[in-house]
């Protein structure tokens, strides 16, 4: 995977920083600095308190943060991936080479999940101390975060991250400009994925005279990120936990579905 | 031997419009042949069809005996592609952007370094090798984007419109790098507007305009073809009328004959004070020597005939040549400036 050039050649332009050592330095001290405190504060809040209910909020403002700024970035991060090469016009020269479309589609895809992995990397260490606080302090077993919930939430975090940075590639390999392919993902992730799913279920819980079971039981809300995180950030019951993993195995394989179509529609997309 | 690129009826449509009809061309390795035509005549759409980007409607292409359609994979590491626009990426270096193309053609990583630092200096780019790809000049970028067309040491290369866009000096550097390609055996097909340019490497053209290939073959050829004629320019040293005599008589190969021994500027037009006039007018006459333009129709191998019948004369000739053939009027003679 690290021989694919196009890999290499999108790390090696998103990750180069151009300004001087000082700078560079100056730059990853502030990121340290900013991160720590955050840290700091968080655990100076929890310490002080010293219940178990604490640490199980702090855990969940935690992952909720990051899951929010995955879902925020994760559409647009991807989003230029193919549409930036056509409008600089550096695409026809990229498919005239003997890449495979798998190494360009794939290459882009991974390249672009990294800030994704650093979100996730970076909150991981404080909502593990959150976790392990709750269950040190003690309490009701109900509010514990166990090793499985703990493990659950962040693959939901990183199948939420994968399937909308996917939908934004799908969306730049289908349009011709940047803007089209953002306003697509954001309609998607948020019209679609978040509003509109929240909306139709509404609708017909509406429609069916529901008391408020049906609109969670509903499977459109299964795909709902919003309500996924919800179930996820608590201490979801058994029915719950069945659709978070409907929910995450929907997210990957729909991700893999469009993969698959990007790559499979790809020679003919280049000779159209 | 087998031609180097061999099209047959090559037609491509786009719904109602036919951007190439019919296309036939061979060209042999080492030919640098000039596509020429007016915008939207079906240029970049051959190019395109030759390059595996586009899907031809009828018709084959093949290149180094492979067809393009069948085996696109095996004419991309044999064939090297310049689109006429094109970008570059930012934030990255010279020898990276090479690196990642040298990469992208499967060239093994150990292999890199070496072929980057050959077509650098085959451009003239080494200087550049750790600048910042979008510092560098018009002309650079171009050079730089032959330079990654090269380094899969193509044998066909396709060049659409190499030297647009850049000044006098950054066109002469491309046309030097098109022959020094040509001396290494490259088959060449570079399309271009810039004509008098295309003359000095072009062996062969072609004039295509609304996607039918009015012409196409070796230059002077064309040129007669397209004139009806041949021309030579002898200088003569003196007995002009003598010598114009002896070729007026010659009717059987000779279509026309022009003396011009000189030029000389047009008054200026009493209606434009002021302004210098630009046209030229022939002077009939200059006493003793000058040249004469004639018209050859004749069999090519034999124009030595009309040398030798003036030398058998006693006429004193200084020269005999044929003048470098002027793409424009071929050009202008055979398309009728429509676009396809």
């Amino acid at each position: 995977m690290f021989g694919n050039p196009v890999l290499k050649k999108e790390l090696l332009l998103r990750m180069r920083f151009r300004q001087g050592k000082a700078a560079q330095i100056g730059a990853l001290i502030g990121i340290v600095l900013l991160i720590g405190l955050f840290h700091y504060y968080v655990l100076a809040w929890m310490l002080n308190d010293r219940n178990p209910l604490t640490g199980q909020a702090v855990w969940s403002i935690v992952i909720g943060l990051q899951y929010l700024l995955i879902c925020l970035i994760a559409p647009v991060i991807t989003a230029n991936a193919i549409t930036q090469e056509k409008e600089q016009q550096t695409w026809e020269m990229l498919v005239f080479t003997r890449l495979l479309p798998k190494q360009i589609i794939v290459g882009k895809l991974i390249a672009r999940l990294v800030p994704i992995a650093l979100i996730i990397l970076l909150g991981l260490p404080l909502a593990a101390i959150c976790a392990l606080y709750s269950r040190q302090i003690g309490g009701h077993a109900a509010d514990f975060v166990s090793v499985g919930h703990f493990l659950a939430v962040y693959l939901l975090m990183a199948a939420t991250g994968f399937f909308l940075a996917t939908f934004g590639l799908f969306a730049s390999w289908l349009l011709k400009r940047t803007l089209y392919a953002i306003m697509a993902s954001y309609t998607f992730s948020v019209g679609l994925l978040l509003l509109g799913t929240t909306l139709i279920t509404t609708m017909i819980s509406a429609l069916v005279g529901d008391n408020g079971n049906f609109f969670l039981k509903c499977p459109l809300m299964w795909f709902n990120p919003a309500v996924l995180m919800f179930w996820a950030a608590g201490t979801p019951n058994s029915s719950e936990q069945l659709s978070m993993v409907v929910g995450i195995a929907g997210y990957i394989g729909l991700s893999l579905l469009m993969i698959w179509r990007m790559i499979a529609g790809f020679r003919r997309f280049a000779y159209q | 031997m087998p031609p180097m690129i061999e099209i047959k009826h090559l037609r491509k449509e786009y719904k109602e419009l036919v951007a190439v009809k019919d296309l036939c061309l061979e060209l042999d390795k080492g030919d640098i042949f000039g596509f020429i035509g007016p915008n939207g005549a079906g240029k970049t759409t051959t190019i395109k069809m030759i390059a595996t980007l586009l899907m031809p409607s009828a018709g084959t292409v093949i290149v180094d005996g492979i067809d393009v359609v069948r085996n696109p994979e095996q004419i991309r590491s044999i064939v090297g592609y310049m689109p006429d626009f094109f970008g570059v990426y930012d934030d990255i270096k010279v020898w990276e952007y090479l690196d990642f193309f040298a990469a992208a053609y499967r060239i093994p990583k150990g292999q890199r370094p070496q072929i980057i630092d050959d077509v650098l200096a085959l451009t003239d780019l080494t200087i550049k090798k750790d600048s910042y790809v979008e510092s560098l000049s018009r002309g650079m970028k171009q050079r730089l984007c032959l330079a990654k067309t090269l380094v899969h040491d193509p044998k066909v290369m396709l060049l659409d419109e190499p030297a647009s866009g850049l000044d006098p000096r950054a066109r002469i550097e491309i046309r030097e790098l098109l022959l020094e390609l040509q001396s290494m055996g490259k088959t060449i097909i570079v399309s271009s507007h810039i004509l008098p340019e295309m003359e000095e490497f072009c062996n062969k053209i072609g004039i295509i305009e609304r996607g039918e290939l009015i012409v196409a073959g070796d230059v002077n050829t064309i040129a007669r073809q397209v004139r009806g004629q041949h021309t030579i320019e002898i200088g003569v040293i003196e007995e002009m009328e003598r010598a114009e005599a002896i070729l007026l008589g010659m009717t059987d190969v000779l279509r026309e004959v022009k003396v011009t021994t000189g030029m000389r500027e047009a008054p200026n037009s009493p209606d434009e004070p002021g302004r210098r006039a630009m046209t030229l007018q022939r002077v009939e006459r200059s006493g003793r020597g000058g040249v004469i333009q004639i018209g050859y129709v004749g069999v090519i191998d034999e124009e030595y005939k009309v040398l030798a019948a003036l030398v058998q004369a006693g006429i004193k000739v200084r020269s005999f040549n044929a003048p470098e053939t002027d793409l424009e009027d071929v050009f202008l003679r055979v398309t009728k400036g429509q676009v396809a």
